[in-house]
């Protein structure tokens, strides 16, 4: 403390590190620590960094997986499966990872929300929004990559889905699908070629990007609020504020992560299977709006969805920082901000939609199993037959969900005399739930 | 620049350093940061706390990455695997002081695999009925030796070690007898437990 008042004083006594007397560092983290923000450090500007951060933890538990990871179909799962239970705090490691990805996707998108609201891409920001998109869409192909890895059936059948989506680009589709896969099937090498881009070719052009993202903050400068005069009205340097305030937002997010690492389970389905058709593939829940939105398009204008949503997207992105002369104030950018808030909107919607059409289904699932253990436990085999199990009393139900609703069913269980006149069938004396499951379980009987 | 560019996007280099910027010697991360260079003890005081902070953050991101990731790294590989007993065949297969060369198929994991290996021991029986078995590598540098019939003697023919048939090193660079396994006998079939051995060395010391 002593030094520091004398230095105050002006009486400079140099006190300067072992190694910033040798390589003097002082000018370099000067220049790197004094940048100026307009307007002064803000919980606003944290997402850039945490998206940052993210990849370092992408990047450093990605070099530990691949310790233990053999990328080939006969090996792929069965060292996943290792690392996931056998080496020691492999299941934490690869959740690092897992769940490492899904908080950057979320840290990107909160960066870019935060770009796009503060008009920070407009003049003379549109080299580095430019290459901002580039790191989005290299952080997805992140994704789809490293998605397939683990050789389970969730990652063979979803990029079975992905694949033959890129096949469905008019003209040079077909072409480029089998280039993606390796050839005209997945297989080997489709895993080699995810592998190798997933650790090697991405990284490179990833680290790229991310370098020149910086180097061109650094030249233009961090824009700040929309709000001129507020930006004019004070400066401050990045250092120590705003530093801290990115520190506590990665403590804050590393710890989520650490969290979620620790008690959930990172996803690990049968190994892939190429003749169990039956699976259904769900894609990594950033994915999932897209999913979601082709399922509302009807077949002959697939590959608009396929293809023209996600080229009007990429298209619009690109563009932005060109379009619109006038300032950065939201309220000065109406299309803009109602573009975004309608894109937003319809995201989430879909994503909700999603999850939500997976619930029933999945609860509709449960209650027709349950109704299949009522359908043994009541007798009903005795006189129907189903498949050609059972007696022959009563009518055929191979294929009553065709023939009878949900109505019927019900109310033809409670009294079935006073459905069908003369009918032998035995009242079912049953709860209520009972007779839904049943009813569930009979509808699921179609052809 | 283009002209739509506002006043305050002017490129941040266009600050002029002045010359008491760069006069002032600090240590190179006590930044001074206003360009006049004067800081009150109240501004010290705050960047000291916060750049505390922010090194005590990183000290538990660093951590945090490096304590998991290096037992992640580290401990499969000191793992020692222990050898199972593995049933040999038939007792009556060996003969009284006439030493045998014996097979074992031994199952071990490989990583995220299982391998199934042929190991070869030495065993004989003893006049009182013991089983006595030796490890296949010599105890020099791990070539396989065989036992002479003639001679009554085990020969390695890389460099020339003898043993005598209770495994005694009789001439050659041999640093210890020959490496006895632990055997078994269980209704009439021989087990085995196939330890491997370090060479080289005067101590036998399993790997």
């Amino acid at each position: 403390m002593a030094d520091e008042r004398e230095h105050n004083a002006g009486a400079a006594v140099p006190r300067r590190g072992w190694l910033d007397e040798r390589l003097n560092l002082a000018p370099l983290l000067r220049r790197l620590l004094e940048e100026p923000i307009p307007g002064g450090a803000s919980w606003i500007y944290i997402f850039g960094s945490v998206t940052l951060f993210f990849f370092v933890n992408q990047a450093l538990t990605g070099m530990f997986l691949a310790l233990y990871y053999a990328p080939a179909p006969e090996s792929a799962y069965a060292s996943v499966r290792f690392i996931q239970e056998s080496v020691a705090l492999g299941s934490f490691v690869r959740g690092l990872h897992h769940w490492g990805a899904s908080a950057m996707m979320v840290a990107i998108g909160l960066h870019i929300l935060q770009t796009y609201l503060y008009g920070a891409y407009k003049p003379p920001r549109e080299p580095m929004w430019t290459i901002g998109v580039v790191l989005l869409f290299l952080t997805l192909a992140f994704g789809f990559t490293g998605y397939l890895l683990p050789w389970d059936q969730r990652a063979y059948w979803a990029t079975q889905v992905g694949v033959n989506m890129i096949g469905t680009v008019p003209v040079v589709g077909e072409t480029l699908a089998r280039v993606v896969r390796g050839g005209d099937v997945m297989g080997a090498l489709t895993l080699s070629r995810f592998f190798a881009v997933h650790v090697l070719f991405l990284p490179a052009a990833i680290v790229l990007g991310i370098a020149l993202h910086l180097f061109i903050l650094r030249r233009v400068g961090p824009a700040g609020p929309f709000d001129e005069e507020r930006a004019r009205a004070r400066r401050e340097p990045f250092y120590p504020r705003q530093v801290f305030m990115d520190a506590v937002a990665i403590l804050v997010v590393f710890l989520a992560v650490v969290g979620l690492a620790s008690s959930l389970p990172s996803p690990l389905a049968d190994p892939a299977d190429p003749s169990a058709s039956s699976f259904v593939p769900k894609p990594e829940w950033y994915f999932l709006f897209f999913y979601q939105l082709l399922k509302y398009v009807p077949g002959r204008w697939e590959s608009l969805a396929t293809v023209g949503f996600p080229v009007v997207v990429i298209v619009f992105l690109f563009a932005l920082p060109f379009l619109g002369k006038r300032g950065r104030r939201p309220a000065q950018r109406p299309v803009a901000i109602g573009a975004g808030l309608l894109f937003l909107t319809a995201v989430f919607f879909l994503i909700a939609e999603s999850i939500r059409q997976d619930r029933l289904l999945a609860a509709g699932d449960q209650r027709a199993e349950r109704g299949k253990a009522i359908y043994q436990q009541l007798g009903c085999v005795g006189c129907h037959r189903i498949h050609g199990m059972g007696g022959a009393v009563g009518p055929d139900l191979s294929y009553v969900g065709d023939a009878r609703d949900r109505d019927w069913l019900i109310r033809h269980f409670r009294d079935p005399q006073a459905v069908v006149p003369g009918s032998v069938m035995p009242r079912i004396n049953a709860p209520d739930e009972d007779l839904d499951a049943l009813t569930a379980y009979l509808l699921t009987l179609k052809k | 620049m283009s002209p739509e560019i506002p006043p305050s996007h002017k490129a941040p280099d266009q600050d002029p350093p002045t010359p008491a910027d760069l006069e002032v010697e600090v240590d190179a991360t006590e930044i001074v940061s206003d360009a006049v260079g004067i800081r009150s003890d109240e501004e010290i005081g705050r960047r000291r706390f916060f750049k505390r902070l922010i090194g005590l953050i990183a000290g538990v991101v660093a951590l945090g990455w490096a304590v998991p990731l290096a037992i992640y790294g580290i401990r499969p590989a000191l793992l020692r695997r222990s050898p199972e007993w593995t049933d040999a065949g038939p007792l009556d297969q060996l003969g009284v002081n006439q030493p045998r060369e014996l097979d074992v198929v031994v199952s071990r994991r490989d990583g995220w695999r299982q391998i199934n290996a042929v190991k070869s021991f030495w065993a004989y029986r003893t006049s009182e009925g013991h089983v006595v078995a030796y490890a296949s590598a010599c105890p020099h540098l791990g070539c396989a030796y065989q036992w002479r019939e003639g001679q009554s003697r085990f020969a390695c023919p890389c460099h020339l070690s003898i043993f005598s048939l209770d495994g005694a090193v009789l001439g050659g660079p041999a640093p210890r007898p020959l490496d006895t396994l632990q055997v078994r006998v269980d209704g009439g079939r021989l087990f085995v437990l196939p330890e491997e051995f370090k060479a080289g060395i005067s101590k036998k010391t399993p790997l």
